[in-house]
């Protein structure tokens, strides 16, 4: 087999496969994938809120979101074979969707039982972007945005799950762990 | 440990990406890329409802101008590519989001001249099912800029020409092709 590829420095090779990269390549490769999802989101976010306005930029991102979240999970169950649609199955959706981007964001997810999770984010990059900003997005998108993408993503999987926050920004100070604490329970 | 073939079976709550198997993990960049592509595309889309076509396309053309570049540095950074001839072009071609999605081929006739030849693409496909003929704009306009904007920021004398581009009339045709060619 030939030495797999660490990165793609060298000669073109016209007929390049993506197999031939290392694991670690790929998973670098993910992350960038990931970045660049939430990257290109904020870039049309922050270009309609120039010229249309905040709430008008609010609006669409919400629209955009419920149908990104409502494609989602069907397409990663899809693609990493994730079956059922119990609470054990939306978890292991959260845990691979680049939405909720686990190569970016320092986040845990515990299952307590078949009814009942919890899903703490250590580090959010998107909040450290929006803290660094200053002003304020934080309110609207942590506040009005995150519980709706949190609960399109598990109603798609099915309705019963309900996603709550438990914590959520803005932080007294920047050392402030965890920076948003959810409960994820389901509902007969 | 056995790499995972798929997430089958019951949750992990230390579960990293790294733990699938190499044939996964591809399988999951064609969705990140899908995902990729979609969020553009329902911005696009939602902007284009309201204010129509014109403010859409100025809109995403603004969006680009900001997010080539960052998707430049990044997978440029990413894959160590460096080089301001056509090959390294066509190097970047092969691993940014985008042409993971299309079936491709690469004519590289020397460093400094290739063929970009796309047998798919699903904004194509997606366009040419929607009927109103945004194909003109999107392929005509938006990607010669994007193509441009790539090669020029590895060599700004690179030039990009569009050999055959949509619309098309017969859908079994190739969806376009472009040159892509340094004179020194």
């Amino acid at each position: 087999m030939a030495q797999e590829r660490k990165d793609y420095s060298g000669p073109l090779d016209p007929d390049l496969r993506f197999e031939s990269f290392s694991k670690e390549a790929l998973v670098n490769l993910l992350r960038e994938y990931q970045r660049l999802y939430l990257v290109l989101d904020g870039h049309w976010y922050t270009h309609i809120k120039a010229k249309y306005g905040a709430q008008e930029a609010f609006d669409f991102d919400m629209k955009v979101w419920e149908s990104m979240e409502t494609y989602e999970p069907k397409r990663v169950a899809r693609a990493l074979n994730i079956q059922g649609d119990d609470l054990e199955a939306y978890l292991k959706i959260l845990q691979t969707i680049p939405a909720f981007p686990g190569l970016i964001y320092d986040r845990t997810i515990e299952m307590i039982d078949k009814h009942h999770a919890r899903i703490i984010v250590n580090r959010c990059t998107s909040l450290e972007y929006f803290e660094r900003e200053g002003i304020g997005r934080e309110k609207t998108i942590c506040h009005l945005m995150e519980p709706q993408a949190f609960q399109w993503t598990a109603s798609a999987v099915n309705p019963k799950i309900k996603v709550t926050p438990l914590k959520l920004p803005p932080r007294k100070s920047k050392d402030e762990v965890p920076h948003c604490l959810w409960d994820v329970r389901w509902e007969d | 440990m056995n790499a995972r073939r798929d997430y089958s079976g019951p949750f992990d709550p230390n579960f990293e990406h790294s733990q699938f198997a190499r044939e996964t993990l591809l399988e999951l960049l064609s969705a990140y890329a899908e995902y990729i592509l979609r969020i553009d595309g329902f911005w696009y889309l939602a902007v284009m409802e309201k204010w129509g076509n014109d403010a859409a396309f100025d809109t995403d053309l603004s969006v680009w101008k900001r997010g080539q570049m960052y998707e430049l540095k990044t997978f440029t950074e990413a894959f160590n590519l460096h080089g301001n001839d056509v090959a390294t072009v066509m190097k970047y071609m092969q691993v940014n989001p985008w042409l993971n999605l299309c079936r491709y081929s690469i004519d590289l006739k020397n460093n400094d001249h290739a063929i970009l030849t796309k047998y798919t693409c699903p904004t194509l496909s997606a366009l040419e099912k929607e009927g109103k003929g945004r194909e003109r704009i999107q392929c005509g306009e938006i990607t010669p800029w994007t193509f441009n904007t790539i090669a020029h920021y590895f060599n700004p004398a690179i030039k990009v020409r569009p050999i055959r581009i949509p619309p098309r009339t017969d859908y079994h045709d190739i969806c376009c092709q472009w040159e892509f060619k340094l004179e020194r």
